[in-house]
Formats: structure tokens, C-alpha cells, sequence
């Protein structure tokens, strides 16, 4: 007997389920999906970082152009003395490949935590206000499973705020340096930038999941990331201004990452003075509490207590 | 997929027939769950069979509460719950439960942004279908739900009925043994409740699901269950089969008359009998324990000259048994109370 009021005809699955390691991506990948589809926030979120990619790879092949003494309109031509000279000239004032990269970095910084932050906030505090865990762990998947799928979402929006900007630029420079060489010759350069990339997506990813997984109002985890950001960074800078010591300035992430950057890179810059062990410290210690918190909170949408 | 012991260590629980009984698709041993000092369940031992069972209880019973502890979404303060042979003790049998499980949860859980094909093939392949596998097998349960076209829209424009249907399909997406339905029917118009109810009675009924159905409304459970439980405050008051609960009892009558009604309720109730009129105005008569059976109502009627057009045993309600089981449910409490 058919029930009377629908017309399709059950069908039985005769496939069978497997263990999937890659579930973690399968959760990821539908969250990557939703954020490709707003698109107007895309668009001014990575309108900046876009046209600041385009600008740095434009100089750095200008760069070495100059240097070659084969700028655009001169190509072809034998470099005289008079286009050696004025390639020099350029050269000198377009800097250095490296700092046209550090500059890019740092400067796309600021885009990171605001991508980031926006696509992120919600990915928990939403399943938290629709109660979403429920579909997710009535299915064979641990709340492991569950909060790697988030931060690479989440990474994913930020790696396309400086990971993919770093390495446009490092590819650019590597294609017009004269064979290969800055690929061959800084190659070690390229992979710290890469990490450091990285290290401060991996960073923000966490901090902005633990904010979002400890309030079920996307906007709550939103305001609170950036209040919490901001107010660390005004304050300490404040802080060292006003007392005179630059140990204030630990409180704020942007200027421990500052430090961990020059050390890296071998870079020094203006009012970072203490080592980079407390930086490490700081940076360590406030990884480990949003670990802690999205452990935490990531269980009771697991097993509710 | 090797089932668990009662302990959720592997061993050799099933859920096969023992001696021709059929092995209960849940057997709850003991089972509290406390919130604080907010008592959800208070030692519920029983065991529900295979086929659709209803669970029924108003707001505040523990259904939900139940369903948590089924899945292992909730940890029980004491006791055991043991689910199609595994009890969600940890997390490797709560992930093996989740297999066999089909959860529809009551709250609207379904993420805005993305088709119903997608929330459906992602949930899919989450439980452990392959690509292919979990795209063929999420448009076999639309077309089953008859999410037509709207498969490919975003969620942001169904209706609550469309909601609750996609909720079902990603329930049914790796074809469980087990479905848990909690409150389907929530918010539904009555063409989408009627819709609803036909699938989950197509399912219980015609592909051999076992089916828990939560809900507080009693047509539906009536209409799409074989068996059910009601839950009061956390225990479990009435359990068993529904053509057995309502079935006609023996001592209560519905008598027509032609004419003279009053006259004969008069003189019944002067010989004790418990006597009341439906809307129709037949006589209900319970008879008093001292009469065997209705040839003493027609020896009345006789005497009173009244002429009987029928004599049938009155065949209970779920609702008429559902309120009766919670009175005296309330009765009981009052006087331990005292």
C-alpha cells in the first residue's frame, strides 16, 4: 500500500558508507560554497588586497626591468648608458624586491583579520543559533572533524587575504628576475614569508573560531573579535606611550606578529624592543586559550552536558 | 559493520530475533538525565519494538531530551540507553550509532545559503557516502520528499513545510534503520502536515522502518504508529501497543434508543449505573461490576418500555487514553505528595 498523498516511491541505498578522512574538507568545502555566493562582500573585502597585489607585482617587475635596463618601450633596444643610468635611478627608488613584499605583507595584515572576521564570526555561533550541531553529530563525525572543517573554512578566507597576495608577488618577481634568480637565490625568503603568511592566518583562524563558538549572534562574535583586537592594540600602544615602556606593547597581537616578522626576516623596526621569546609567549599562550575554549565549547555542541 | 555490546565495545549484540520475539530497536535501563536540579528524565526502563513507535508527552516530558540520549548527544546522569544494539557510551559507538541513525531534529537546523542539494549531498558525504553516491542518493530523497524544483534554490525562500520535508531527506540520505522524528509536523499547515504524516507513515508502514515519531500531537502518532509510549514529566506512564490500548472494552456500551432516552438514563442511574450521553445522544454506559453484561440494560429498557436500536462496546480513543493516563499519572503524584 502507497501512502495517499505523495507520489514518489522510496528507493532503498545499496552502496555502503565509508570512512572518510577527508570529511573535515567536505565540511570546509560547504562553508567555502555559501561564502562564494555573498557577493558584494567578496568584492570589497578583496577589492584592496586585489588591487595592492596587482600594484606590488607591477613594481616588482618594473623592478627588475630596471635593473635589466630593458623597461618597457626600451625593450629591444640596446641599453645605452643613458637607460642604464635612468634604470639605476628607478631601481634605487622602487627599493628593494624583499621590501616591496614586506610592505605588502603588512599592509594586507588589517584585510586578513577583517576577511577573516567576516567569514568567520559565524561559522559556529550560527550552528549554534540554528542548533546545526545536531545535524552534524547525528553523523559519524567528532567535534575534531568538526572544528578542522571550520578553521579551514575560515583559513581558506584568509589565505586569499595574504597568502595568495605573497605568492602572486614571489611568482612575479621569480618570472622577471633574470633566470629564475630570485626564486633560486631567495628561495628561503619566499618560505618564511610563506610561513609567517600562514602562522598569522593559522592564528587569527582560532582566535576567531573560539570568539564565534562562545556567543550564537554572528554579529556578538563579529563586534567582539574586533573590539577585542582593536582595543589590545590602542591600548597597549597607549599604554607604552604613556608609562614609558614598551612592554605594553605585548598586549597587542599585531605587534607581537611584528616581532616574530622581523625576527624572521631579519628586519628591525621602530619600537619593537624586547626578544622574541615573549612574543612567542604571548602569541603561544593566547593560542592555547582559544584552543582551550574551542575544545571546550566544541563539546557541548558534541555531547551537551 | 560489526555491531557493539550493550557496553559499546564490540562484541556480538544484534538485533536479530531471539525465539521468535523481535529484538527492541531501544532498551532504556534506569535512565535519568538531569539539568541541574531540573529532573528531564527520571528512570525510564522500557523497550521499545521494531516498527513505528510513537512517543508522546506534552512540552516539557523529556522527548527531546529522550532523543539526545538515543543519539549520544546528551550523556545520561544514570543508567543506560542501548540503540539498535549500541549504547552511545563513547565516542566510537556513538559514531557507529550514527550509521544506523536517522536523525529529523525539531529545531530549524538547516543553514541559510545553500540549496537543499547541497545541504543534502555535503550532510551525505559527511555520514560517509562517496561523491557520486551522496549527489544520486540526495535527488532519490528529494524526489521522494518531492522537493522539486526548489532542490536547486537556496533555503532562504521555503516555506516551513519545504523545510521540514528537506530535514526528513537529509535524515533518510544513507537509508538508516532508525529514523528519529522530532515533532515533523511543528508549524505545519494542515496540507503539509497531511503530506508529512503520509510520508512517515509510508515509511513506517510500507519500507519497514523503525521509527521513533516525537511528537505532543495525538492524530498524528495515532495515525502513522503501531505502538506508543507517553512520557509525563520524565517518566513513562503508558507504553504498548495502540490497537491494544484503544481497543473496545467490554464494559463500556453505547446504547441507541428510539426515543425515551431520559427515561432510560434515569432509571439506569437509579441502579448505579455510570451513565452519560454523546453527542448524538446515545447513552455511554460503564457497567457497575455486580452486572455481568448487557442483557440487564435490555431487562431495564424492557421495564421502562424504551426500545433499543443498537448495543456496541465503546471503542477508545488515543486522546480519551492519553488523558486518562496522565490523570491518574497526576493522581498518583498528588497523593505521594500528601
Amino acid at each position: 500500500m502507497k501512502a495517499t498523498t505523495h507520489t514518489e516511491v522510496y528507493r532503498r541505498f545499496d552502496g555502503e558508507l565509508r570512512e572518510r578522512p577527508l570529511r573535515s574538507v567536505t565540511l570546509a568545502w560547504s562553508g567555502i560554497r555559501v561564502g562564494f555566493k555573498k557577493k558584494l562582500p567578496m568584492l570589497l573585502l578583496f577589492l584592496i588586497p586585489g588591487i595592492f597585489t596587482i600594484v606590488t607585482s607591477f613594481m616588482v617587475q618594473l623592478k627588475f626591468e630596471a635593473e635589466a635596463g630593458t623597461i618597457s618601450g626600451m625593450a629591444g633596444m640596446e641599453p645605452s648608458a643613458q637607460t642604464m643610468a635612468m634604470g639605476a635611478l628607478l631601481s634605487s627608488q622602487i627599493g628593494q624586491v624583499e621590501s616591496l613584499i614586506f610592505d605588502l605583507i603588512t599592509n594586507m595584515q588589517f584585510f586578513v583579520v577583517l576577511s577573516m572576521g567576516w567569514y568567520g564570526s559565524g561559522l559556529i555561533a550560527e550552528d549554534r543559533k540554528l542548533r546545526a550541531n545536531l545535524l552534524y553529530f547525528a553523523r559519524p563525525l567528532s567535534r575534531y572533524t568538526y572544528t578542522a572543517g571550520k578553521l579551514m573554512t575560515v583559513m581558506f578566507w584568509g589565505a586569499w587575504a595574504v597568502v595568495a597576495p605573497v605568492t602572486i608577488v614571489c611568482s612575479v618577481a621569480s618570472l622577471a628576475s633574470p633566470e629564475w634568480s630570485f626564486l633560486t637565490e631567495r628561495w628561503d625568503t619566499i618560505l618564511k614569508l610563506e610561513l609567517y603568511a600562514v602562522l598569522w592566518v593559522f592564528f587569527h583562524g582560532i582566535l576567531v573560531l573560539a570568539i564565534s563558538s562562545l556567543t550564537d549572534r554572528r554579529n556578538r562574535a563579529l563586534g567582539g573579535l574586533f573590539i577585542f583586537y582593536f582595543l589590545t592594540l590602542a591600548g597597549s600602544n597607549a599604554m607604552a606611550e604613556l608609562m614609558s615602556g614598551q612592554g605594553w606593547r605585548l598586549l597587542s597581537i599585531p605587534n607581537n606578529f611584528k616581532r616574530v616578522f622581523d625576527s624572521l626576516l631579519g628586519q628591525t623596526s621602530p619600537g619593537i624592543g624586547w626578544n622574541l621569546e615573549s612574543s612567542l609567549w604571548v602569541l603561544g599562550l593566547l593560542t592555547l586559550a582559544s584552543a582551550a575554549t574551542l575544545a571546550r565549547q566544541t563539546r557541548k555542541l558534541e555531547v551537551g552536558s | 559493520m560489526t555491531p557493539n555490546a550493550p557496553d559499546g565495545t564490540p562484541g556480538s549484540a544484534s538485533t536479530t530475533e531471539v525465539a521468535g520475539e523481535p529484538e527492541p530497536i531501544v532498551r532504556l535501563q534506569g535512565l535519568r538525565k538531569s539539568f541541574g536540579n531540573v529532573h528531564a528524565l527520571r528512570g525510564l526502563d522500557m523497550e521499545l519494538p521494531p516498527g513505528p513507535v510513537g512517543l508522546l508527552g506534552p512540552n516539557g516530558a523529556g522527548k527531546t531530551t529522550l532523543i539526545g540520549l538515543l543519539l549520544g548527544l546528551l550523556e545520561p546522569t544514570e543508567g543506560t540507553a542501548i540503540v539498535a544494539g549500541l549504547q552511545p557510551t563513547n565516542r566510537s559507538a556513538r559514531i557507529e550509532i550514527s550509521k544506523r541513525v536517522g536523525y529529523m531534529p525539531e529545531s530549524d537546523c538547516l543553514l541559510p545559503g545553500m540549496t537543499a542539494v547541497e545541504i543534502v549531498s555535503a550532510l551525505a558525504k559527511l555520514t560517509g557516502l562517496s561523491r557520486q553516491d551522496a549527489i544520486t542518493r540526495s535527488h532519490e530523497v528529494l524526489d521522494y520528499v518531492e522537493l522539486d524544483e526548489a532542490r536547486y534554490r537556496t533555503l532562504d525562500g521555503y516555506s516551513t513545510g519545504m523545510k521540514q520535508r528537506l530535514k526528513l531527506a537529509q535524515a533518510l540520505v544513507h537509508d538508516p534503520e532508525f529514523l528519529l522524528l522530532d515533532e515533523p509536523t511543528n508549524g505545519l499547515d494542515p496540507a503539509g502536515r497531511r503530506h508529512m504524516l503520509s510520508l512517515v507513515e509510508d515509511l513506517g508502514r510500507n519500507q519497514n522502518k523503525n521509527v521513533l515519531l516525537c511528537s505532543h500531537l495525538l492524530p498524528d502518532v495515532e495515525r502513522t504508529c503501531d505502538n506508543v509510549v507517553v512520557l509525563v514529566k520524565g517518566q513513562a506512564i503508558l507504553q504498548g501497543s495502540i490497537a491494544e490500548l484503544t481497543a473496545a472494552e467490554s464494559r463500556r456500551l453505547r446504547v441507541g434508543t428510539e426515543g425515551n432516552a431520559s427515561r432510560l438514563l434515569t432509571a439506569l442511574e437509579a441502579a448505579s449505573y455510570d451513565v452519560s450521553t454523546d453527542e448524538s445522544g446515545a447513552l455511554i454506559i460503564t457497567l457497575p461490576q455486580s452486572v455481568e453484561d448487557a442483557d440487564e440494560i435490555c431487562g431495564i429498557a424492557a421495564r421502562e418500555q424504551v426500545d433499543l436500536s443498537s448495543i456496541d462496546p465503546v471503542r477508545s480513543t488515543l486522546e480519551e487514553v492519553f488523558l486518562k493516563a496522565v490523570d491518574d499519572s497526576e493522581k498518583k503524584t498528588e497523593t505521594a505528595s500528601v
